[in-house]
């Protein structure tokens, strides 16, 4: 039996967002995260690539080592008080990368060295799914350090950041530091030696041999701190798995985005084994369905003829969206299993942006119904 | 874009990208040879480009799919295996090399590869000459770029692989590449928006981001707009009057309206050079919606 939204928010420690680019997940991590807090608990929310306007609204900015508190003039204006507490963290793959080479690195030599490789310093832009894997191992970490009651995630928009969750190593096959060791010389047997020849071989020509070098360098040390990296995948999965753990999935009306909902609550999550509390709703205009229509509402409104019929053209053109809307809510509802819960957040006027949307985002979050 | 040998579509997820994609190739495959192009589903999903077209996933060789126009899809192995062709001399060690399952894996594996074969594998579609002419296969190669950080992966990749790989035939594939890419003769890049205060504000980011890995920026399309009958001012005067019954049909419209107005015209302040495509809002869906798309764009384009 899965616990309705609100109750979540009390009750776990790690909530995964997931659902479609543009869906608003990163507002709805934002303001669930908003709504625990105001709850008393210590939060986290761990974001990858919040809108400009957004995180200039929660106070924080890009490459920071660590989370930033909201300072007090917001706590305020959001409602944040006593032992409630909301941090904030724009991910940054090579900081969490290089806070995991200091960590791991064997010496201070092996350290330096793999700091300083040329492409060592670009690992982040050329390694597809270091997004990922640096925003599950900097939730671990945090997870470990125990400072939060409640850390929210809000993940990248690719389907890859749910295999990623099952199975770190499946993702990238990059990450999997035994792969690469393969190419390394020093630790081949006898018999991989002679393709191990062939492919450096190839890799001059292609690309002259101090690139080649280079790269191969930075494959024997990144592929040894991977390894040690890799002996906590197996926490990492147990703690996705972890009943502790709920999975939200964030969608709007539009059709592709109910698309990868469903995707990712009836296929990925499943298959996965990874716990789906539910779903939400967001951007619905099914609220508006008791709306009077302009002509006859009390008392009637004084316009020129002109705008009435401007008003009443958009009037209809709003209530066809609405319908559409709430098929699409059917349709959903009717795949819900196990206690899933459908919660609908109504569309905020101007996007949520500023404190006092997120506020009101967060208090719609508190009194869901569901 | 008529002129535009090489158009790369881009844009956040959600705005409409595949819609545009598919109406825009449309049009163009109406005058001249078209190469669709796009980089993929994810595995074992389907394209949603390729489904506009009734098909799961396009092939890795250029099929025709409707008249005029062809369509494949962008793989790294395909690019790969080219490349390898292409720069080693022939004999024993190209046999080996295209047999090496350890080759094979390394290049499936290694940091960048795949982007480097994506981008092999597009620069050999531009290389492709019509037969028996030395005209260009195609006129137009329209490239479905998937989501921003995949976008600028690619249009990024000669900047950031030059820093590191200084000779040998990558390097000459790079700056070949750029000198197709980079160059606004052969090729702009155009990013699609949605007339919203946030998917703006991410354009403008995204057109920046653009420019830094130095590929033109052909102009912004601005998807889904709204228009009125009335002026900005009497929609305001409206929205005023509204404000005392707000639980009245039509008066989220009437915001969406306003904030329509609003985005385009800070695009247009922001971005005064870029060229601004503006593609109405249609109550229609699927192919009919990718038909009411196509006939705005060929009024704009021709």
């Amino acid at each position: 039996m899965t616990a309705p939204l609100k109750h979540i928010l009390k009750q776990q420690r790690i909530i995964v967002c997931c659902g479609a680019g543009g869906a608003g997940k990163t507002s709805v991590s934002a303001s669930m995260a908003l709504a625990a807090a105001r709850a008393g608990r210590r939060t986290l929310v761990v974001t990858i690539d919040p809108a400009r306007r957004l995180a200039e609204t929660l106070g924080v900015a890009r490459s920071l080592e660590e989370p930033l508190p909201l300072d007090a003039a917001r706590r305020k204006i959001v409602g944040i008080s006593g032992s409630g507490e909301l941090h904030v963290w724009l991910l940054d793959p090579q900081i969490v990368s290089d806070r995991v080479v200091r960590r791991l690195a064997k010496n201070p030599e092996e350290r330096e060295r793999l700091l300083n490789n040329p492409m060592y310093r670009n690992v982040s832009a050329m390694v597809a799914g270091m997004q990922e894997y640096t925003a599950v191992q900097a939730m671990y970490e945090f997870t470990e350090s125990g400072r939060y009651d409640l850390i929210i995630l809000d993940t990248p928009p690719s389907r890859n950041a749910l295999n990623f969750l099952s199975a770190p190593r499946r993702i990238s096959r990059f990450l999997d530091g035994r792969m690469l060791r393969f190419f390394v010389p020093d630790e081949a047997s006898l018999l991989r030696r002679a393709s191990l020849k062939m492919v450096h071989a190839v890799l001059d020509v292609a690309f002259g041999t101090e690139a080649r070098q280079d790269l191969l360098a930075f494959l024997d040390l990144f592929s040894h701190i991977l390894d040690r990296l890799g002996s906590n995948a197996k926490e990492i999965q147990k703690l996705f798995r972890d009943k502790s753990t709920s999975f939200v999935v964030v969608t709007t009306p539009a059709q592709e985005a109910l698309d990868e909902a469903n995707y990712f609550g009836n296929k990925s999550l499943s298959e996965l084994e990874l716990p789906l509390s539910g779903y939400i709703f967001n951007r619905s205009l099914l609220e508006h369905r008791t709306y009077s229509w302009p002509s006859e509402v009390h008392p009637p409104l004084k316009l020129a003829p002109r705008a009435m019929d401007e008003l009443e053209y958009l009037a209809a053109r709003e209530e066809s969206q609405i319908e559409w809307q709430e098929e699409q809510y059917k349709k959903l509802a009717s795949t819900l299993k196990n206690g899933e819960f459908l919660v609908t957040l109504p569309v905020i006027n101007g996007g949520v942006n500023d404190l006092e949307s997120l506020r009101q985002m967060a208090q719609l979050i508190e009194g869901s119904a569901v | 874009m008529l002129k535009d040998r090489i158009i790369l579509i881009t844009g956040k997820g959600g705005v409409g990208r595949t819609v545009i994609c598919a109406a825009l190739s449309k049009v163009l495959s109406e005058k001249a040879d078209v190469l669709l192009c796009d980089m993929g589903a994810p595995e074992g999903g389907h394209s949603p480009l390729a489904r506009i077209f009734g098909r799961d996933n396009f092939t890795a060789g250029p099929q025709k799919i409707a008249p005029g126009l062809l369509a494949c899809h962008l793989t790294p192995a395909v690019g790969h295996e080219a490349f390898l062709r292409k720069s080693i001399p022939g004999g024993a060690l190209l046999g080996a090399a295209l047999k090496s399952s350890a080759l094979q894996t390394f290049m499936q594996t290694a940091p960048s590869f795949a982007e480097m074969g994506w981008f092999y594998h597009l620069l050999m579609l531009i290389k492709e000459r019509a037969p028996g002419s030395n005209e260009p296969r195609y006129r137009h190669i329209i490239v479905d770029l998937p989501a921003t950080g995949h976008a600028l992966a690619l249009t990024g990749l000669p900047t950031l692989l030059k820093r590191m790989i200084k000779r040998g035939p990558v390097a000459s594939a790079l700056l070949e590449g750029e000198s197709y890419l980079n160059s606004d003769y052969f090729c702009h890049s155009y990013v699609v928006t949605l007339p919203e205060e946030l998917p703006v504000s991410e354009s403008l980011e995204l057109v920046g981001g653009l420019k830094a890995t130095n590929v033109p920026v052909g102009g912004i399309i601005m998807n889904r707009l709204v228009e009125s009958t009335l002026s900005a001012k009497e929609l305001a005067a409206l929205d005023e009057k509204l404000a005392k019954t707000p639980e009245i049909l039509g008066r989220y419209e009437l915001t969406r309206l306003r904030q329509s107005g609003r985005s385009r015209a800070r695009l247009t302040a922001e971005c005064p050079e870029l060229p601004l495509i503006i593609i109405h809002d249609f109550a229609t869906d699927g192919p009919l919606l990718v038909n009411d798309v196509a006939d705005e764009l060929r009024e704009v384009l021709l």
